[in-house]
């Protein structure tokens, strides 16, 4: 079977994608301080958990408002592990990780049973829940003042360290996230977030590929909130709210849904943006609010999402449906299976009216 | 062309059946002691007016659609009120009427999406099978005509090792030209696999279908040979409205 990838455009996007990386990792020599360098730590890492949310929202179409709780998991739990209990960060990083994964599954098991905004009320009321457990814990948590003093190893000390090492993890988490997405299991994803009774038809057990999807993104979102706690060196019970929630919700709508980097452009407008803003206006979050209702105006699908829907357009053979059939920013998945050998001879690319049926006037869809 | 679906020993005998089936939607009595065989290597046709219970009776036996009573028997296993994606596990395909076509992938995506066990080889002739397909793999689905999609669903259907293929009003809202060709393909499926086909276009079900059931208002009113259908011009005029 022939490889599905995107060909045009491809060098294009390798320049992009190289001329961006290098811009990056030059950042902190390049920026007049390390402020702005500590507030693009902060948004790489919300950037990873945007991206984990889009596994979820985008990816699968489950709309949860309780993936905050996974990130507060592993901040809480990597804090506390590493602080009262004598862990080194990779050993508490391993629990965190066997914990997310668990709590994942126990309330994916629990909620997926539900649909849509039932599931989304099971979530919050999940979320809820831990985040009330945080501040009643007060000895162990810090109550609702959170808590500091979480040991730094020595390769973390400085803010340019907690950078580069931030922008390697979001490097590693994104690669990891496109090659989830474009394995087999990817595809079923997408399919699910299609309709998921067609991939039931199809003879997929779609209650299992949600729970892989939940179980993944949580323990996503633990491993970043779990750097996140040692990097600012705090954790607070804010992590697991709601708001939280909504606001990577705003991230990956403003990126652009079911695009993986679309998070990241997400989380480097709300977070930065955020901070300066509030920086010279008191009435920020009025300034905030205009933003969103512009980019959401202007940028239905998002960000990347518009983008690559004018790429596709412009990219459309004459005579093709303009409806929303045609698809918005659907990711390109390569799905499984055959994927080396070709399924014919010549796999060409659809030309326009190629095919006998292709041009059939008279086989107009219903 | 062989798409070698059937075992020797599945080509004889009776493949699906479906003992009283009632359905219930909410208050509503859908279907009511609906009984009928499909026998191995032969296709079936499920007939009956629009509301009749037709794509019901396969939603059922799909399991999508939960029976309220009644048995649906497949190869002598019970699969009664079995989840959709078991039933399509044990050799079932599914061609749904609005197509079930994934409209934001390819239809290269569509196909390797539907095959869950790795075989080039019946790719290759599933492909070869439908060749307009061939050059649209890389279209998205969404961009299709109406008989490009449905021969992209029913390819679909027949990447795995398909035992019985249920086939929802293929034709529906299809060109003359696109119906014609479709009949080819369905032709060449029965070859190759138990069809069960709910159909409106009288025509076509008399071409391709051996055996048939007319249903009404949920009821199974008549059952018999195609060929005494069609020379029954009063049940068909009665429940089909076809002179």
């Amino acid at each position: 079977m022939a490889k599905v990838s995107r060909r045009t455009g491809t060098e294009r996007t390798w320049l992009l994608t190289g001329g961006l990386l290098g811009l990056l990792f030059a950042f902190p020599v390049l920026s007049p301080s390390v402020y702005y360098v500590s507030l693009l730590t902060s948004a790489a890492l919300y950037g990873v958990l945007a991206m984990s949310y889009d596994l979820l929202m985008g990816y699968t179409g489950i709309l949860s408002f309780g993936h905050a709780l996974f990130f507060g998991v592993g901040a809480y739990g990597a804090g506390i592990l590493m602080r009262d209990a004598g862990f080194d960060f990779f050993s508490a990083m391993a629990v965190v990780l066997a914990l997310s994964a668990v709590l994942a599954a126990v309330i994916g098991l629990l909620s997926l049973r539900v649909k849509g905004v039932y599931f989304a009320m099971v979530t919050m009321a999940f979320a809820e829940f831990f985040h009330i457990l945080v501040e009643k814990l007060y000895h162990i948590t810090g109550g609702s003042d959170g808590f500091t003093r979480i040991p730094t190893p020595v390769w973390l000390g400085g803010t340019v360290q907690k950078y580069y090492v931030a922008l390697v993890f979001a490097i590693a988490m994104y690669l990891l996230a496109r090659r989830l997405v474009s394995s087999p299991v990817g595809s079923v994803w997408l399919a699910i977030r299609e309709n998921e009774t067609r991939a039931a038809m199809l003879g997929y057990d779609t209650f299992s590929y949600k729970l892989a999807v939940m179980v993944i993104s949580g323990m996503m979102a633990a491993l970043t909130g779990g750097l996140y706690a040692v990097v600012v060196n705090f954790a607070h019970p804010g992590f697991i709210s709601v708001s939280t929630t909504i606001n990577l919700l705003l991230m990956v709508v403003i990126g652009g849904v079911g695009t993986l980097s679309g998070g990241f452009i997400g989380a480097l407008i709300v977070q930065p943006l955020g901070r300066i803003l509030s920086s010279y206006f008191r009435a920020w979050l009025l300034v905030f609010g205009v933003v969103y209702v512009l980019i959401v105006l202007f940028f239905p699908a998002g960000i990347l999402g518009s983008v690559r829907m004018w790429r596709l357009r412009r990219r459309r053979p004459p005579g093709a449906p303009r409806g929303p059939e045609a698809g918005p920013a659907v990711p390109t998945a390569s799905p499984a299976g055959p994927g080396g050998a070709p399924m014919t001879p010549a796999a060409p690319r659809a030309t326009p009216g190629a095919g006998p049926a292709a041009g059939d006037g008279g086989a107009g869809g219903p | 062309m062989t798409l070698g679906t059937m075992t020797a020993q599945e080509s004889t005998g009776q493949a699906l059946h479906v003992d009283h089936l009632s359905v219930y939607i909410g208050e509503l009595h859908i279907l009511e002691d609906v009984t009928l065989r499909a026998s191995r290597g032969r296709c079936t046709a499920l007939l009956g007016r629009n509301g009749s219970g037709k794509t019901t009776t396969l939603k059922s036996i799909m399991g999508l659609v939960p029976p309220a009573g009644g048995r649906v028997t497949f190869y002598g296993r019970d699969i009664t009120g079995r989840p959709a994606h078991e039933v399509a596990r044990l050799g079932i395909g599914y061609v749904p009427e609005d197509r079930g076509v994934f409209t934001g992938l390819t239809v290269r995506e569509n196909l390797l999406l539907a095959q869950r066990k790795r075989d080039d080889e019946r790719l290759r002739r599933v492909v070869r099978l439908f060749s307009e397909l061939d050059p649209l793999l890389d279209r998205r689905a969404g961009t299709l005509s109406g008989g490009e999609r449905q021969m992209v669903a029913i390819a679909r259907a027949l990447v795995n090792p398909v035992r019985l293929l249920l086939v929802d009003e293929p034709s529906k809202g299809l060109a003359p030209r696109a119906v014609r060709r479709l009949a080819e393909l369905l032709a060449e499926v029965k070859k190759e696999a138990t069809v069960l086909l709910v159909e409106q276009n009288f025509f076509l079900a008399a071409e391709l279908a051996d055996h048939c059931y007319v249903l009404d208002s949920g009821r199974t009113v008549y059952e018999g040979p195609m060929g005494e259908l069609e020379a029954d011009e009063e049940t068909r005029r009665k429940y089909l409205g076809v002179a």
